[in-house]
């Protein structure tokens, strides 16, 4: 085994990193979040309510179809009908009400260098995307997010296929908020220290 | 069949050898069409299958299905043309849908070589570019001319910007054209493997239990009763049967020479596994390439530059302990990462630099060699003993989840042997508190294995069960950073970080909620006044 040779990925002279005292760090946990768009709550009960509702219509079918009046089926499970609209009955009152306790937990904040997005009810969670790691933007919205005049901004980091996707913001601020990432992107992009030339 | 000597810069055509390839694409994508589409299949199949008289129907079908699979792949090929630019290499490719691929060298995270036999023979190369940001068979180009090959490799090694200078480039492309022919040109041999090591490859393999079990069940299919009973008893009541029934001295006898059997086949054919992926391992470095070579008949080479590697992941199981061996992965960012975070050492990741078998000294050169100046003091083994441990509130979490799990198991057992009357539903409740300890013991020997190591500039984290593997990476590489905390682990001020990489994430479970917060905040610092590439 060959002896250990210098380094290869050389790191320049000019290059100063000076350490950085661990607790004089910015806490993302005090800042300001922005909350999604006050709609967005609604756009989700609505979502959720479609679903719910097909479900409804299947089991209601089932029920005229299969266990009208002493049939095979009503006799073999009587009880399946039941079953099938508790679940129903489940499904109409989490897209009803889940909307309304999660979405005021969800926030982002853009700060100079990263985008904080923060969600979960009881699994909370806070993703930071820093913005010279993001390869490009994305906004989308379907036609119900149109309708609430809402839009989702998607960021791609390198590794991440389907990206990191920010829900419910309103059509302008999901706008201006990428345009904002894409400046940043370029930005850091332009710094002509790619190879560690360290500006002054 | 032009292959166009005349103009190397000009468009040129792969050789027809690479039918072969086209077929292989042709067929993934009748198979995916054949899964969508699976139900029609299937019940095409029972429809015919009380008839045999119109299997005939069906064999023509498939022959049918079959030629177009061909006639799809000379197409593929007939329309495949790439040119090798000044500083791009550029395809065109196919019939009905006009694909037209542009990759600047600049974006090339690594150059691959595969040779399959048929192109070892004839003398062609497979080269792959191995792009960020695309899908990663874009830049594939099937059974091309060697000297095609050599191009390419020294216009890439020229485009990629070192740190050396121009020198250095002109060396990596010397040694481009050399890797094909001359081995003594490709800079340093760090590691070398030879016909024992590919011995305790076999050994060590996880496919090893595999194999085996499936040979038992194989002989098990084909002599009913004879060699399968004795293992059965050997197995599933060796307690009780070697106890009670010492007069069965020979079946036991037998047994063990029927286990010897299955294990010394499976033992064979594993170790063949090995010499037909890893044979003559060799493990070059030159400057800021390393590059590897192996295999049998398929030889593979792999070319990584240093700087674009996300990650070193190093595993030990079991009988690599015994062997004081280890296996090294160099993860270079990839396009194709499994959604949802997935394993950060999928170890079998195309384009990744996978050293089957090295020594402890030598896993600590390549961190250093792989790490530079940074993260010199970062954990490189497993068993390192800087890797601090994870809360011990893990273990309760992890016995919950591993019991819970079992018991939705348990309890779909039960279910479907509710109609037979089969087993009665107390017992499998008993049996499932009874699974408490074991899962605890799983739990608590994971917990064991959980750990994670930090220094200025870089992270390790550490897990396993029965192995055990650590990865390291540099905190300046990460690309995004969560961190996580059930109603369980606010309760108790722990939080879980996940550090997502361009090759995959890596999770620090259940550590100090403070330490967490400070850690992810530190490699976001590090990211974002970092002002070295990262790829």
């Amino acid at each position: 085994m060959a002896e250990s040779t210098p380094v290869d990925a050389g790191v320049p002279d000019r290059f100063v990193n000076p350490e950085v005292p661990p607790d004089s760090l910015p806490d993302p946990e005090t800042l300001d979040w922005t909350p999604l768009h006050p709609r967005f709550a609604r756009r989700c009960q609505v979502g959720a309510l479609i679903p719910a509702l097909v479900v409804g219509a299947v089991v209601g079918t089932c029920q005229f179809l299969f266990f009208a009046g002493g049939s095979f089926m009503a006799q073999r499970a009587p009880w399946l009908p039941a079953l099938g609209w508790m679940i129903v009955g489940a499904l109409l009152f989490r897209s009803l009400v889940w909307p309304l306790v999660a979405t005021p937990r969800q926030g982002y904040v853009a700060r100079e260098k990263d985008l904080l997005y923060k969600s979960g009810v009881f699994w909370r969670s806070v993703q930071a995307f820093p913005f010279n790691r993001i390869q490009h933007t994305m906004t989308d919205s379907a036609p119900l997010d149109r309708r609430f005049g809402l839009a989702n901004l998607s960021v791609f980091p390198a590794g991440a296929n389907a990206g990191h996707k920010i829900r419910g913001l309103g059509e302008e601020t999901a706008e201006r908020l990428r345009a904002y990432i894409s400046e940043r992107i370029k930005n850091e992009a332009a710094t002509p220290a790619e190879y560690g030339h360290e500006p002054a | 069949m032009a292959m166009n000597p005349h103009d190397p810069e000009d468009w040129q055509r792969s050789s027809p050898f690479a039918i072969v390839f086209f077929v292989g694409s042709a067929f993934k994508v009748f198979r995916q069409i054949l899964i969508q589409g699976g139900l029609p299949v299937v019940a095409l199949v029972i429809a015919f299958w009380d008839n045999l008289g119109r299997m005939n129907v069906l064999l023509f079908l498939a022959a049918a299905v079959a030629l177009m699979v061909l006639a799809g792949a000379v197409i593929q090929w007939a329309c495949f043309r790439f040119r090798i630019g000044e500083d791009r290499l550029l395809i065109r490719k196919g019939f009905v849908k006009k694909t037209r691929v542009d990759l600047p060298y600049e974006r090339t995270l690594g150059v691959h070589v595969q040779r399959s036999l048929v192109d070892r023979v004839i003398g062609l190369v497979t080269v792959t570019l191995d792009t960020s940001g695309s899908t990663q068979a874009e830049g594939r180009l099937p059974s091309i001319r060697t000297e095609a090959a050599h191009r390419l490799r020294a216009r890439v090694a020229a485009a990629l910007p070192t740190d050396a200078g121009p020198d250095a480039a002109r060396d990596a492309s010397d040694a481009a054209d050399g890797c094909l022919a001359a081995p003594s040109r490709r800079g340093r041999v760090l590691i070398k493997l030879g016909p024992a090591d590919m011995v305790r490859i076999g050994l060590g393999s996880r496919n090893f239990l595999f194999v085996a079990a499936t040979i038992g069940i194989l002989a098990d299919l084909l002599q009913p009763g004879n060699l399968a009973d004795p293992i059965r008893e050997v197995v599933v009541d060796n307690a009780t049967s070697a106890v009670s029934r010492l007069g069965a001295l020979a079946q036991t006898a037998l047994a063990t020479m029927a286990i010897l059997a299955v294990l010394t086949t499976a033992l064979v054919l594993t170790v063949a596994a090995a010499f037909l992926r890893h044979h003559a391992f060799a493990l070059w470095h030159d400057g800021s390439t390393f590059r590897s070579r192996s295999g049998l008949f398929t030889q593979r080479e792999v070319v990584v530059e240093t700087p674009k590697i996300q990650q070193l992941s190093v595993s030990q199981d079991i009988v690599m302990r015994w062997f004081k061996r280890f296996r090294l992965c160099a993860l270079p960012a990839v396009a194709n990462v499994a959604q949802g975070g997935g394993s950060p050492g999928n170890l079998d990741a195309a384009g990744a630099l996978d050293i089957p078998l090295l020594s402890d000294r030598a896993v600590e050169e390549l961190h250093a060699r792989v790490f530079g100046e940074e993260a010199q003091n970062i954990a490189a083994l497993p068993r390192s003993t800087a890797f601090k441990r994870v809360s011990p509130y893990y273990i309760r979490t992890l016995t919950l989840r591993i019991w819970l799990i079992a018991g939705l198991c348990l309890g779909l057992v039960s279910l479907a042997l509710l109609p037979s009357g089969g087993f009665p539903n107390t017992w499998i409740l008993i049996g499932w508190i009874a699974s408490l300890p074991v899962a605890a013991g799983i739990a608590w020997q994971v917990w064991r294995r959980r750990g994670y190591a930090r220094d200025e500039d870089g992270v390790a984290t550490r897990s396993g069960f029965i192995g055990s593997k650590a990865n390291a990476f540099l905190m300046r590489k990460a690309q995004s950073a969560t961190l996580k905390q059930s109603p369980f682990q606010r309760r108790k001020g722990l939080a879980t970080l996940q550090v997502q990489l361009a090759c995959g994430s890596i999770t620090v479970p259940y550590i100090d909620e403070g330490a967490a917060r400070r850690l992810r905040d530190y490699i976001l610092y590090k990211v974002e006044t970092s002002q070295r590439r990262w790829h």
